[in-house]
């Protein structure tokens, strides 16, 4: 399977991550993802060193450690043994893999990779979901049957979206009127779709009330792993770009295991601000298109997959940005096992 | 009207008379030879219309631009005389021309 390893993925959303252990299978690495006394979380390979239980199964202790449930060995944050029982002398040659760690835009990230190459310099700019001056944050995560690979051209597909999504993120009546075009640079692909001068779709309808047409600026920018950003701006016909409302969307994708994939999707908005219900209708609409839409036909894709003489063709736009993905991830990650 | 000749998987070998202004891609279907896909209609998308310019005439082809060449380097096949049918546009100085259809993807 494709993975590259030398990259950021979000592990878990904060707030799914605290003084119990949470087990998640991450690029195929089972992973123990924990806080300690500090706060800060931490992710270990989820098998004990001693005889391979998973450390997920035991306790997160008082004193932060996490605590085997076959022998009570302890491990603190750093994955080093720190009580054992069994043995007499220092414990602290026992160690679990630790893998680096961030926290950062309500999302634990780590790194899979080469400890030493782990910098947070590498982590993709958000700043709409800094916790921003100006912006109000949500978002939700999906499970989802299919390849992170599957997932990546969907979302650099928009042309899916008004066939598909008719009536949550899609606009009918797009695919005659958008324009489509690619940007490709050395280690990132970016896709704009412009729909002038239609209704706006039914995400926008718990908010929009400042015309009966629009104009949508998306684009999709992937820069490595799983991690795209898309930029979305929605305008009265014609007005110019800085008098319209923003709603970039982070789509996340962390592969599960080559055929399974953590997807978290978080928005940040720049309008309504003071209105607080507005982030359930957002999450309501796009749960639905992310949940009841897309999930189901890339887990059907990827069924199909598996039959003799079932290809991926490609001849949209959207379709050349996500198999230039593709072949990037595919070279990087065969450099990765030179 | 230039003549353009092209090899097929098969081995076949067709020669195409054509107008020019128009492109590669578009002069084969025109001429009848239907091997090439071209999924995407020419909009340099799909990489479907791979070919391997001959005899020489690759100098005397413009190209290929940013998102040729970033299709090509998609491709398993690729050598250092691809091209994509749809992005070679027919010009009498292309009489005589061979090109050869590359092996599905």
């Amino acid at each position: 399977m494709t993975f590259v390893k030398n990259a950021w993925y979000v592990a878990a959303r904060s707030g799914e991550v605290g003084d119990k252990p949470l087990a998640r299978t991450l690029l195929d690495l089972p992973i123990v993802l924990f806080r300690g006394p500090d706060g800060n979380a931490t992710a270990l390979l989820d098998a004990c060193p001693h005889r391979a239980v998973p450390l997920s199964r035991g306790t997160v202790e008082k004193n932060g450690r996490i605590r085997c449930i076959y022998h009570g060995l302890e491990f603190d944050v750093g994955g080093v043994c720190r009580f054992n029982p069994h043995v007499a002398g220092p414990p602290d040659a026992l160690r679990a893999r630790c893998f680096p760690v961030q926290e950062r835009y309500g999302l634990i990230w780590f790194w899979p990779g080469e400890e030493a190459d782990a910098d947070p310099a590498l982590m993709p700019e958000y700043a709409e979901f800094e916790q921003a001056e100006g912006y109000v944050t949500g978002g939700s995560y999906t499970w989802v049957a299919a390849s992170y690979l599957l997932m990546i051209d969907n979302l650099f597909d928009l042309s899916h979206a008004e066939y598909l999504h008719p009536g949550s993120v899609g606009t009918p009546g797009a695919i005659e009127r958008a324009q489509t075009w690619v940007e490709r640079e050395a280690d990132s692909v970016k896709v704009h779709f412009e729909i002038p001068n239609l209704p706006p779709p039914k995400v926008w309808h718990a908010a929009w009330d400042r015309s009966e047409k629009v104009d949508q600026y998306f684009h999709m920018h992937w820069t490595g792993g799983g991690n795209i950003y898309m930029g979305l701006c929605v305008t009265p016909t014609g007005a110019a770009r800085e008098e319209g409302w923003h709603l970039p969307f982070l789509h996340l994708v962390t592969p599960e295991t080559d055929s399974s994939t953590h997807y978290f999707w978080c928005f940040a908005r720049d309008f309504l601000l003071d209105n607080p219900e507005l982030n359930g209708a957002l999450e309501d609409v796009s749960g639905q298109a992310f949940n009841l839409e897309d999930k189901p036909i890339l887990e059907s894709v990827q069924a199909a997959l598996a039959v003799p003489g079932v290809k991926l063709r490609n001849f949209s736009i959207g379709d050349s940005a996500s198999s230039t993905i593709r072949r990037m991830i595919e070279r990087q990650a065969e450099a990765e096992l030179v | 009207m230039p003549t353009i000749v092209v090899h097929g998987r098969g081995g076949n070998r067709s020669e195409i008379r054509t107008e020019s202004g128009i492109s590669i891609m578009e002069a084969l279907r025109g001429g009848g030879f239907d091997e090439l896909s071209s999924l995407c209609g020419g909009c340099c998308s799909c990489a479907t219309c791979h070919v391997y310019v001959e005899n020489g005439f690759l100098d005397a082809l413009a190209g290929p631009d940013g998102d040729e060449a970033d299709m090509l380097d998609c491709l398993a096949h690729r050598a250092d005389n691809s091209r994509l049918a749809c992005q070679l546009l027919v010009t009498d100085a292309l009489d005589g021309m061979e090109i050869r259809v590359a092996p599905e993807e």
